[in-house]
């Protein structure tokens, strides 16, 4: 965790960033972290819905 | 009509097969009904007001104007049309390709819905273009291989075809062609597979078009993934449709319907309620993942936004929990209350993308004309005519009784 959160504050600071925010603007890591929620969510989704007919 | 018709002449064929037994007499008695007299109303406003667009132009008949191109003739009657006529390829596709043989029973009328639809769809392209001569133009004369329209032309006319050719089998059942019926069975998983092949393409090629104006999309709305959206959208739409039309197939062609087994019937919605529920929940995570793309979150808290999340919520979650629901507690009628959803969902999709955002910076906005309201009107009539006409004498919602079912 601590290698990652170097890595992304040394990139913040390369790329003249000064927020999070920025950051995530800038990488599009919103897009990352909702694909990620769309798929837990899909996999939930499908165990309820997937029910023995009756 | 083979060794069949050659038992029978002609005009007993036709008294039998077109006015149902009965006298050309009584078969025009018993043509007024209430619901003709309202089609006939329709027809006698709508046909003058086709002649006039035809002879006088758009600016008789349309608000149309160089800022707003685009109408009601677009966005309903070809970006809903085309959505909701979808339902031909998924079913098409789920028993030919798939081998669902318990979804069999509503092929045929999801195949007619999308042929018809498609067929209208021409129809209402053609009072937007006007010209109908020209048509074939991007096949023949002149071809345009780097317009997206080009792409749209060919895709139409040879969906069309597809569409036409998969439905031939009931046509000839009823006229007792049997070599031809035959040969139409033989390709029939070819013609699935080209017409799944030209629904993907469509489907998405018209969200694609689009992506010519992104300032003009309200970008909500715009995103590089709307052809995805689209095509994702349209097959949530192609089967809440099937779910809506057998819904009304099974309560007005009652006599048409044969021998289904309706448990038979409700298990089968219930898995295409299913199927829709996944591809809405889909549809949603996309529509969340373009807006994230775009970044346009600081525009959800405008009258815009509000709308979008309206779209989102009221027209793609909630029909996808309330299939979800159904789907647990096993009720077809929820099933049913989420497909009527769901078609208006896909339908508030395609005319905000195409009218209702369209241009959405300008103070002087597109209102359709009534004259264009009529015309729409009268396709839909038209439409549901032919529907009613097609399915009260051909084989669709069940089997001929001389031909195996089985062999394609």
């Amino acid at each position: 965790m601590r290698i990652i959160r170097l890595k992304i504050i040394k990139r913040i600071g390369d790329a003249g960033m000064q927020t999070l925010h920025e950051y995530m603007m800038e990488t599009k890591a919103t897009e990352y972290i909702l694909a990620v929620i769309f798929l837990a969510t899909f996999i939930v989704f499908w165990r309820f819905v997937r029910v023995e007919r009756k | 009509m083979a060794n069949h018709a050659e038992a029978i002449s002609l005009k007993q064929w036709v008294r039998r097969e077109l006015f149902f037994g009965q006298s050309f007499g009584v078969y025009l008695k018993s043509l007024i009904t209430p619901f003709n007299i309202v089609a006939a109303v329709i027809l006698c406003v709508g046909l003058p007001i086709a002649f006039i667009r035809f002879t006088q132009g758009l600016e008789a008949t349309t608000n149309l104007s160089n800022d707003a191109p685009w109408g009601l003739w677009i966005g309903f009657d070809v970006l809903c049309g085309v959505a909701l006529a979808a339902g031909g390829f998924v079913l098409a596709s789920a028993v030919h390709l798939f081998g669902l043989k318990d979804y069999r029973p509503l092929v045929r009328p999801a195949i007619l819905t999308g042929f018809l639809g498609y067929f209208f769809v021409v129809v209402g392209l053609c009072f937007d273009l006007g010209r109908p001569w020209r048509l074939p133009y991007p096949m023949l004369v002149s071809y345009g291989v780097t317009s997206v329209m080009f792409l749209v032309g060919w895709h139409v006319a040879l969906y069309l075809t597809v569409q036409f050719l998969e439905f031939c089998p009931a046509v000839f059942e009823w006229l007792h062609w049997n070599k031809l019926r035959k040969w139409v069975a033989w390709i029939t998983i070819g013609a699935t597979v080209f017409g799944v092949i030209l629904s993907t393409l469509h489907q998405s090629a018209l969200g694609a078009l689009f992506l010519l104006a992104p300032g003009k999309v309200h970008p909500l709305w715009y995103s590089p993934y709307i052809p995805v959206l689209f095509f994702t959208s349209a097959v949530a739409a192609g089967m809440s449709m099937v779910i809506f039309e057998s819904m009304l197939s099974h309560r007005i062609f009652k006599s048409r319907t044969g021998d289904h087994d309706p448990a038979q019937l409700d298990r089968v919605l219930l898995g295409l309620g299913k199927g829709a529920s996944i591809v809405l929940l889909t549809y949603f995570g996309l529509k969340w993942i373009a807006l994230a793309h775009g970044q346009h979150w600081n525009l959800l808290l405008t009258k815009y936004g509000l709308w979008w999340l309206v779209e989102v919520f009221g027209f793609v979650l909630l029909p996808c929990l309330l299939y979800a629901r159904a789907v647990r507690i096993q009720s077809v009628t929820l099933v049913r209350v989420a497909s009527v959803v769901t078609v208006l969902g896909i339908c508030l999709n395609r005319l905000n993308v195409s009218l209702i955002t369209f241009r959405w910076d300008q103070s002087n906005r597109y209102f359709p004309h009534w004259m264009e309201i009529a015309v729409t009107i009268t396709i839909v009539t038209v439409g549901l005519l032919t529907f009613r006409w097609i399915v009260n004498r051909m084989p669709v919602l069940s089997d001929h009784a001389d031909y195996q079912i089985e062999d394609h």
